[in-house]
């Protein structure tokens, strides 16, 4: 499928930088992705954006950026938006509506101290359980139970993920490691999930530039080739009252996201370079460890303290620390990283000979889990 | 945290189109799910996942309100207010005798001893002016 590729990359500095809106930095990742590219603004036709975390944007930053657009679209499917705000630009270009797509993510939660899970009037509130991790927090619980893991286990995955952030000038968590100690004895913050557990609340932008493959050659980034895409979408499966999803399954359905993204890729998991997978929480990635195949079910841990995950192991996974540890732009943190390896720019973290990545997002949308998958390859 | 909590109401139950015949028979002080033809049970209305019937097939029944835990978590600080004076309390997804999974409160037990495969019943309890369902340990079995 490598008729589409991605041309240019914008990446703000994430952690805290207060004192700027969401659009704002959506403006500055734009700017950036534009230098990046080499494309002149008025050049830049498609604008497509998710909406913030925090505080939202409108799709403003198009117009302060002068593009030249033909089309703005606001696309949401919470944590998988990423990859398929892919999909989506493909979409516009082969409907004729704009040559190159801008995609777009900005958030300023850490400086708007946006506390998540306080205040939800979902449909599980009325039981007292709020937010994303505690959700997370029942998988954990049923995961341990099944396969006798435990919170030891996802300290491995923390640690991994910390390691490889510490590495990484750009990270949040840059120059600061962790123990498996440090983890066990961090608090709780919904049982059995600890502190650590948990992936970061940064402030920060990526944008991207999707076009054409014979348009990205004329361009100065070396282009990032979009070999494949899949989803998944649960909505039908929840069957609890009035709940969108089914609840605290300790083993995650990644069909037919894995079996399309590799389809249309025509590649196998052994072909795969470099993994960078959806982290927002240590049991979610465990899960996807499992399902992806890169160990067995409940293997999670062991495979991680055997050496596997670090960046420089047979199985690279998340070399900067991804949504864990070096920032929070949902969907956009690992696809950044993915498209960043593939062109040689991983820094202290990058792997050698780097020529295909896979990349997932998950999210949890009003109406069951999202998931979308990718694969990319280096020019 | 000193919080006074006698006037901060409960979080109110969200109802939708297709659990309302839950809701409104809870109300009545019955706990129903709704059985399929084929004989599959779900805890709202919505299309069979087994043979593809659609939702107007399915008939509201009182159900036994036997399970078991199948997961659960333990809150330790509140993330709305109403829940402050009640800290520690466990939310757990109970996996119904009948097939669906709920989720709930396991109430008046100790957080520490509740555990998955617990057995345990749902009653229907008065809370805040609606009545909503928790799960409490079945007596004698178990732990």
């Amino acid at each position: 499928m490598s008729k589409y590729a991605i041309a240019g990359l914008g990446v703000t500095p994430q952690g805290i930088i207060g004192g700027t809106s969401a659009e704002q930095l959506a403006w500055n990742a734009i700017e950036l992705a534009l230098a990046d590219s080499g494309l002149a603004r008025e050049a830049l036709n498609g604008y497509l954006f998710q909406p913030g975390f925090g505080e939202n944007t409108t799709g403003m930053a198009a117009s302060r950026a002068a593009l030249g657009t033909n089309v703005t679209l606001q696309v949401n499917s919470s944590g998988a938006t990423g990859i398929l705000s892919i999909a989506s630009a493909i979409g516009l270009i082969e409907a004729g509506t704009a040559d190159y797509v801008v995609c777009v993510h900005a958030t300023n939660a850490r400086s708007q101290a946006v506390t998540v899970g306080e205040g939800e009037e979902n449909e599980h509130a009325v039981f007292g359980l709020f937010s994303p991790g505690a959700q997370n927090a029942l998988r954990a619980q049923r995961w341990f139970h099944q396969y006798g893991t435990s919170s030891a286990d996802l300290a491995e995955l923390a640690v991994a993920l910390r390691h490889n952030a510490s590495l990484r000038p750009d990270a949040f968590r840059y120059g600061a490691p962790l123990t498996v100690d440090q983890h066990q004895n961090s608090r709780f913050i919904v049982r059995p999930l600890r502190l650590f557990d948990y992936c970061l609340v940064t402030d920060g932008a990526i944008a991207f530039i999707v076009t054409t493959a014979e348009r990205a050659r004329d361009l100065r980034p070396k282009p990032v080739s979009i070999l494949g895409m899949g989803a998944c979408h649960d909505a039908g499966q929840g069957y609890d009252c009035g709940s969108s999803m089914r609840l605290g399954d300790a083993n995650m359905n990644v069909e037919p996201a894995r079996s399309r993204v590799f389809r249309a890729a025509g590649l196998s998991l052994q072909d795969i370079d470099v993994f960078q997978f959806y982290d927002a929480f240590t049991i979610l990635l465990a899960l996807q460890l499992e399902a992806w195949g890169l160990c067995g079910p409940g293997e999670a841990g062991d495979w991680v303290r055997a050496g596997n995950f670090r960046w420089d192991s047979a199985r690279p996974c998340n070399t900067n620390g991804t949504l864990h540890s070096w920032g929070y732009v949902q969907g956009f943190t690992p696809l950044a990283e993915g498209i960043r390896q593939l062109r040689g720019e991983g820094g202290a973290t990058q792997v050698a000979q780097a020529r295909t990545a896979l990349i997932t997002n998950v999210g949890l949308t009003g109406a069951g889990q999202a998931q979308s998958a990718l694969i990319l390859g280096a020019a | 945290m000193n919080v006074n909590t006698d006037n901060i109401a409960a979080p109110r139950r969200v109802t939708a189109v297709e659990d309302a015949p839950f809701w409104q028979a809870l109300d009545e002080g019955v706990f129903r799910l709704a059985r399929c033809p084929c004989g599959a049970w779900y805890a709202r209305s919505q299309a069979c996942l087994h043979c593809g019937s659609s939702a107007s097939q399915l008939e509201w029944l009182p159900a036994s309100g036997h399970g078991e835990i199948k997961t659960f978590v333990i809150f330790d600080k509140p993330y709305h207010p109403w829940f402050a004076t009640r800290l520690p309390y466990v939310v757990a997804v109970i996996a119904l005798a009948e097939g669906p999974e709920l989720l709930t409160n396991v109430i008046d037990m100790p957080v520490d001893e509740v555990a998955i495969g617990l057995p345990v019943e749902i009653v229907i309890v008065e809370r805040d002016g609606q009545s909503i369902h928790q799960a409490r340990a079945v007596a004698g079995i178990g732990q």
